[in-house]
This record gives structure tokens, sequence and C-alpha cells, in this order.
């Protein structure tokens, strides 16, 4: 005979570690489409996944990278940088088909190429490579354009660029479709590639990874690489929204992002995580700006609010693991 | 009234008795030596004297007075010093400042640094250590790590004192620089219990000897009346009757061969050659370079020297190049080098087959199954849910898990340092079992090993490291007197006075 409340957590231990975000989420979806009439709308509902397809993105990226153990933090300034190379490309004439997967290769570059290898080859603390390239990509960004958005709208191909990051297929919004594919291609990689089990035993243990062959630095670099590359494919979708390319268009985007991961169940400490998880903890987030804007909670509040309901989602997380 | 008085001390851990009703007296001015295998509860009974253990039974007096268990920092002020084998010493800061942890002489919350190294010099000349105050701990060589530490226990002046085999870690000089501090202190009065493997320190500095076997008192000596051969009786002194004994087969061709190998400690080359279905033991004390020797041959540390299996050379510095080669590896400490602590069984035996594939192919799941298949059947593995962290598996269980991935790829040559550390006695049998059938198939492996039964029972040689240099071949059936006299004799006679 088992008494109800060690069942209780039996059950929970072995579920997913999304679950606690996971059922919140439907309650908030449920109380807001019992008391607000403009929430359980298609128009709605598909807003709030095209308000979020930048951090959906964002978080993407950052979950390869801290399955590994490790987090980049510069991602939000790499996003402004990302869209100013898009807008110097464009400038320079170069077809935007050509325009899009060079930018995305940019953000595998920065995000690959010169974070994660200094933090895997040269072993340095990502905490530290991460502060000096947020200040160094910021700059980047801004030198080029006197600090200011550059206009995008006047440049031949910016409507495809448009499509991406603010179309609508019968009404389904195309960034909210990249990010949910981007989500699905990173689950398919961690669960069916050679490389999702290299990521997940890197952080779970980079001497064991080590000791049977796995190429420790390579995969490291590699996730960093695909952070940088979602990250050029949000940045294509957030000029495409604001029809600018802003070098500071990106600052605290980081923060938000990686906080979702973590929300989503994925460890701090590396060796495990989900795309599910990370879905759904930026879909809960959405879901929570959206109803405070519907109630009419003033801005600021939403910004506490959020930030409340994050620590508190990872407070519970750390109980259900006791 | 004796200084020091531990009384009935028991400890169990989980189903292992560490100690069993240890009494042991030491007088002012008197070096006790405490001498035992690997196991035989040496360092529990040091934790229990420095108060980081409350043990299950016993008490500890000091000065006739019953010191509260468990509380170190008490310990302190009772005036009970332990240098233990992992230094305790702040690597960031200065020797001068680890000298005076928590109290640096301040005047109106200013520190005064002259009056510190003034002080400092001062306590390092009454236990006679010569180090530079300035230095930050984390730039002296191991050494002087641990006379930093020997110092900053020392400078304290403790009345009761203990060391938890620091001489492993000091050439002959610095040995002999610890043995000036320990003769100022019984001088002083103190009460002093020196721990190490090898004999003729033990000899050379104690006036008494407690010797320790698997938990219990197995006889009080006075060291000018015993002799080696006397405490390695009293140490071993078990039977060898449920022991496993490997059935040596005819010894195949040479298979894994070492050619002038060279790597951290070991700095005299090594030559090794171990046969198809041979199994070679490798034994020697901790420090003596046997770990390093593995993960040189594997290639995990750099290296000098040849590596070959089957007359192929074995690219360096690359466990992948030693795994294609036919290589397997079984690391000392599973749970630092091993395994994913947190992650489930399954996911922690398939990871040789992600190592063995490139990053950008499908996971191979079909022969991750068959891994896991091996580990049920091959070793009867128990965990009843492979998705479960291997946390939740025994020591045993998951030790089935480090070995059992070789399994599957049928490596030619098997390095396994410790394979059955901290393990119960069953599942210890049972990796015993699997290493006899591994070399009837005709694999080359190689042991490191600090139970010295187990390597006189498994090995069909016995190679021992003292120092970093090769000191000695045994044949299967050298007695485990020989062998601990082979691993425990001083390599550079020290000086007679």
């Amino acid at each position: 005979m088992v008494a109800p409340a060690s069942r209780v957590r039996r059950v929970l231990a072995g579920a997913p570690p999304w679950t606690g975000v996971g059922v919140v989420w439907i309650g908030l979806v449920i109380g807001l489409a019992l008391t607000q009439d403009a929430f359980f709308t298609y128009t709605n509902l598909t807003d709030i996944l095209r308000n979020n397809s930048v951090p959906l993105l964002m978080a993407t990226g950052a979950t390869f990278v801290l399955i590994t153990g490790m987090i980049d933090l510069s991602i939000g300034s790499m996003l402004g940088l990302c869209a100013v190379i898009m807008f110097g490309l464009m400038k320079l004439g170069i077809p935007v088909v050509v325009v899009i997967p060079l930018t995305i290769v940019a953000g595998a570059l920065l995000g690959g190429g010169f974070n994660g290898v200094l933090i895997s080859k040269f072993d340095l603390s990502f905490f530290v490579v991460g502060l000096g390239s947020t200040s160094l990509f910021l700059a980047a960004a801004q030198l080029p354009t006197d600090g200011q958005p550059a206009d995008l709208s006047s440049r031949a191909g910016f409507d495809v660029i448009n499509t991406i990051g603010d179309g609508s297929i019968q009404g389904f919004p195309v960034p909210g479709i990249i990010a949910l594919c981007g989500i699905v291609v990173g689950g398919l990689v961690l669960r069916y590639l050679n490389l999702g089990r290299a990521l997940f035993a890197v952080g779970g243990n980079e001497k064991a990874a080590n000791l049977v062959g796995i190429p420790v630095v390579r995969t490291r670099i590699i996730a960093f690489a695909m952070g940088g590359a979602f990250v050029g494919i949000a940045a294509l979708v957030l000029a495409g929204r604001t029809f600018s390319a802003d070098p500071q268009g990106g600052i605290g985007t980081e923060l938000t992002a990686i906080a979702a991961v973590l929300l989503g169940g994925t460890s701090f400490l590396g060796g495990s995580g989900t795309m599910v998880g990370t879905l759904v903890a930026v879909l809960f987030v959405g879901t929570l700006q959206n109803g405070l804007t519907l109630i009419g909670v003033q801005q600021f509040w939403q910004g506490a609010v959020t930030g409340a309901v994050l620590i508190i989602a990872v407070a519970l997380d750390r109980l259900r693991q006791r | 009234m004796s200084l020091l008085r531990l009384e009935h001390v028991s400890q169990r851990f989980g189903g292992v008795r560490a100690l069993s009703d240890v009494s042991l007296q030491v007088e002012a001015g008197e070096v006790r030596g405490l001498v035992g295998e690997n196991g035989s509860g040496k360092s529990t009974l040091m934790r229990v004297l420095s108060g980081e253990l409350a043990p299950d039974e016993g008490e500890v007096h000091v000065g006739g007075e019953l010191l509260a268990a468990g509380t170190p920092s008490a310990r302190l002020s009772a005036g009970v010093g332990v240098v233990f084998q992992d230094a305790h010493v702040c690597p960031e800061l200065t020797v001068a400042e680890n000298l005076f942890l928590g109290d640096l002489p301040k005047r109106g919350g200013v520190i005064r640094w002259n009056e510190v190294f003034a002080e400092a010099q001062r306590r390092l000349d009454a236990c006679h250590i010569e180090l530079d105050l300035r230095q930050r701990v984390n730039q002296l060589t191991e050494q002087g790590k641990t006379m930093a530490e020997v110092a900053r226990v020392l400078s304290r002046a403790p009345r009761v004192l203990a060391f938890d085999e620091t001489t492993a870690a000091l050439t002959t000089n610095h040995v002999e620089d610890l043995y000036r501090s320990i003769r100022a202190r019984k001088e002083a009065g103190s009460g002093i219990i020196f721990i190490s493997h090898r004999l003729q320190e033990i000899l050379d500095i104690t006036d008494t000897i407690t010797v320790l076997r698997d938990g219990e008192v197995t006889g009080t000596l006075v060291t000018s009346e015993t002799n080696e051969d006397e405490i390695i009786r009293l140490m071993v002194g078990r039977s060898m009757e449920g022991q496993y004994q490997r059935r040596p087969i005819g010894r195949g061709k040479p298979t894994l061969e070492v050619r002038g190998l060279q790597a951290g400690r070991i700095d005299v080359p090594i030559d090794v050659t171990v046969h198809s279905g041979e199994i070679v033991g490798i034994a020697g004390l901790v420090g003596s370079g046997r770990s390093t020797l593995l993960e040189a041959v594997y290639g995990l540390v750099p290296r000098e020297g040849e590596v070959t299996i089957d007359g192929r050379k074995v690219a360096a510095h690359r466990p992948r190049a030693a795994i294609a080669a036919g290589m397997g590896f079984c690391p000392g400490d599973r749970r630092a080098q091993g395994l994913a602590m947190h992650q489930s069984v399954e996911g922690n035996a398939a990871m040789l087959v992600t190592g063995t594939r490139g990053l950008f192919t499908l996971a191979d799941r079909g022969e991750e199954q068959r891994v896991m298949r091996t580990m049920y059947d091959t070793l009867a593995l128990k965990a009843a849910d492979p998705s479960a962290p291997i946390s939740t598996l025994s020591g045993g269980n998951q030790q089935k898990v480090v070995l059992g991935r070789w399994l599957a790829r049928r490596p030619q040559v098997l390095l396994v340092d410790e394979p059955t550390r901290g393990i119960d006695v069953g599942a210890k049998r049972e990796i015993h079992e699997l290493m006899e059938e591994l070399a009837q198939a005709g694999v080359a492996i190689l042991m490191v090993s600090s139970d010295l039964p187990e390597l006189l029972g498994m090995s069909d040689r016995c190679l021992v490291l003292r120092e970093g240099r090769l000191v000695g071949e045994f044949d299967h059936g050298v007695s485990e007197e020989q062998l601990a006299t082979a691993m425990a004799a001083t390599a550079v006679p020290v000086a007679a006075e």
C-alpha cells in the first residue's frame, strides 16, 4: 500500500523536467481563456507565436550550448551584429538568397569560430569570454552604423526578409513556422544524431567523454556554432519585423533566452535538457506577457511579474529534484 | 594518563566495517607509527581524530579530556593537528597567509603585513621548514604544497599531531626535513601519529607501531624490537581463501608492446610487454606512477616512447586513436573519469558507441541496445530501469557499466585501473571472472590495483613501480610479503645520521 503523497512524488520523479512549467502554462491558458474574451482567438494566439519567435530561436540555439555545460552570454549583442552584417551584405548589392545563408554562417562563425574556440580550445572561462565578446560584438555593430538603426525597407530584396520576419501563410506567422521548424530540427539532432549524444556526454562528464573517444573540444565548438547560427536566423526575423538593422536591438534578449532554457528544465550544470522544455518555457513566458497586457497591467509591472515567475519556477524545479 | 586516548572507536560505511573497536594510546613525546594495507582503516581513524567524522561508537580523549565528536574547530583549539593526504591549504593565498588562516595579526582592523611575515618566518623556523613565504601555494611544486600543509598544521604547535601518508608525495630530502620537524615536536612533548606505506620510514622515525588490518588492531610493537617482516605479517595475515584464483593459460604472442615510455612521474624509460591472454598486474603505492603508466599508454597524458599493438604503432595523446587501435581503458575513479553520474544507465552505457562514430552520423541505436544487452547478459547488470540515473546503482553495478562498455567492442588490449575499488564482494568476484574470460579469449590485460590479494590472484606477472621507476617483476605465485616489500622499500637509502 503506497501512501498517496509518495505516489505523487514518484510520478513526478519520473516526469520530464519541464512538467512543472507545462502544467502552469496550461493552467494559465485555461485561466486566460475563461476570463479574457480577447485571449483565445486565432489572431491573439498566433500573435503570441509571432512575438516570441525571436526568443524561441535564440533559446533553441542556447539549449545546445547549455547542454554541454556552457553558456554563451554574448548572443544578445551577436543578434545586433548579425543584423548589421546582413545590412552590410545587402548594401553591397549581394542578392538576398545569398545574404540569408551568409547571415546564418556569420552567426555560426561568431558563436563557434570566436566564442567556441576561445572557450573550448583555449580553455577560457565562458563567463569572461561572454562578457568580452558582448562588448566586442556591440562595438563592431555600432561602428559602421554610428550606433543608429539602419533602414532596410528601401533595400532590394527586403520583401523576402520582411516575409521571413513578419509574413503570414493562411494567417499563420512565417517566423513562427521557422522557429517551430528550428525546435523540431534541434530536437531531432539531440535525439537521433551522434552529435546530440556527444553534447550530453560532454556536458555530463567531460573527462569520461574524452576517455571514450568523444572529441570534447570539437563538440563544444559545434554547440557554440549552432547557438550562433540560430542567432543569425533570429537576426533575419527581427530585421524583417522592424524594417531595420538595429545594432542595439538584441540587448537583453540573451537573458530572456537563457532564462527560458533553464525554465524548460535544462540543467545549468550541463548534461541534460530537451527542446520541448525550451519550447514550453518560451511559450509560457510569452503567454504570461500577453495575458498581462490583456488584463491591462502596466508594462513595467509585466517585467517584474515575468522575473518573479522565472525565479519561482526554477525554485519549484529544484524542490522537485530533492 | 596518556596524552591521546582513542577508545573503542567503531565506524561502518554502508555494509563495510571500516573500524571495529579500535583503541589506541599515545604518550607525550612518543611517535607512534600506524601501518596497514589500503582499506585497513588508517585514514578513517585520522578523520575521527581530526573531528571531521563523528564515529558510530567510541571516544577521543586528549590530556584526559573527552572531546565532542564531529567538531573540527574544537579539535584545533584542543591542540589536535592532522596533516591529511590531500592538502587543506588555500591555493590562491601565499604560504604566509595560509599559516594564519582566519587570524592574521591586525591592528585597528588593518592587517599588519610586516608582522605577518616576521611571525610566519618565526613559525617556519620553529618547525624547521624552508619555504618562500610570499609565494602563492599554487605556484609551489607538489612537494612544496605538502610542506606548506605541514607548516600550516605545525605552526599551531599542536599537542597531538598526525601525519597521514605525508611522505608519499615527498622526495628523500624533504622527508629529512619532515623528520626534523617531527623530532622538534617530540622534544616539545607532543604525541605524534605517523602513517606511511614505506616501512623503512616507520622504522626510522617511530618509537612504537600499531598495525591495523580490516579495521582492527592486529598488533602493537616497539620499533626497536621489531622488523619489516613482522610488520608485514601482521598487516597481511589474511587468509587467501575465497579469493579468486585465476587459471593461468599459456601466454600467446606479444600484443601490447611499450618501449621507452616516459610520462609525468615516470622519468626513467619503461618497457612493458603484455601477451595475448595474459593479465599483467602493476603494483605500487600512491604516487608511484602506476596510474600515469596506464594513462600514458592510452594517450590520456602526454608521453614519450612508443606503444604498439601487434606491431602497429599507436598515435600518442588521442584516446580515439588508442580505441581504434584496439585498446580499452577503465579508469580508476569511476565517478570522476568514467561516468556521467546524473545521466541514465543506458546513456552511460552508450557513450563509447558515440565516441567511436562521427559526430554527424546517425546515432547507432542498434549497437547501443546491443551494448546494453551485453551488460545484462554477460555481466548480470542489476539495473531495473535503464533510464534511471546511474547514481542510483550500487558501486559494483556502476563498475560493470564502465567495464561493460568495452565488451561489445572486443578490444585486444584492456587497461584497467582499480577494477574493484569500493565494490562489494559479489560484484568483485563477477568482475574477476569476467577479466578471466576476456583473457581466455585472448585479450591482453594490464591491471593496476592497490588490492594486493587481487593483484596476486589475478596476475600472470606482476610489475612493481616505485617513485616512477620499474623496480621489480614477479611471476604468478609471488607472496604478498614479497610484493609489499618491493613496493614499500625506500628507493634511495636515507643517509644514516
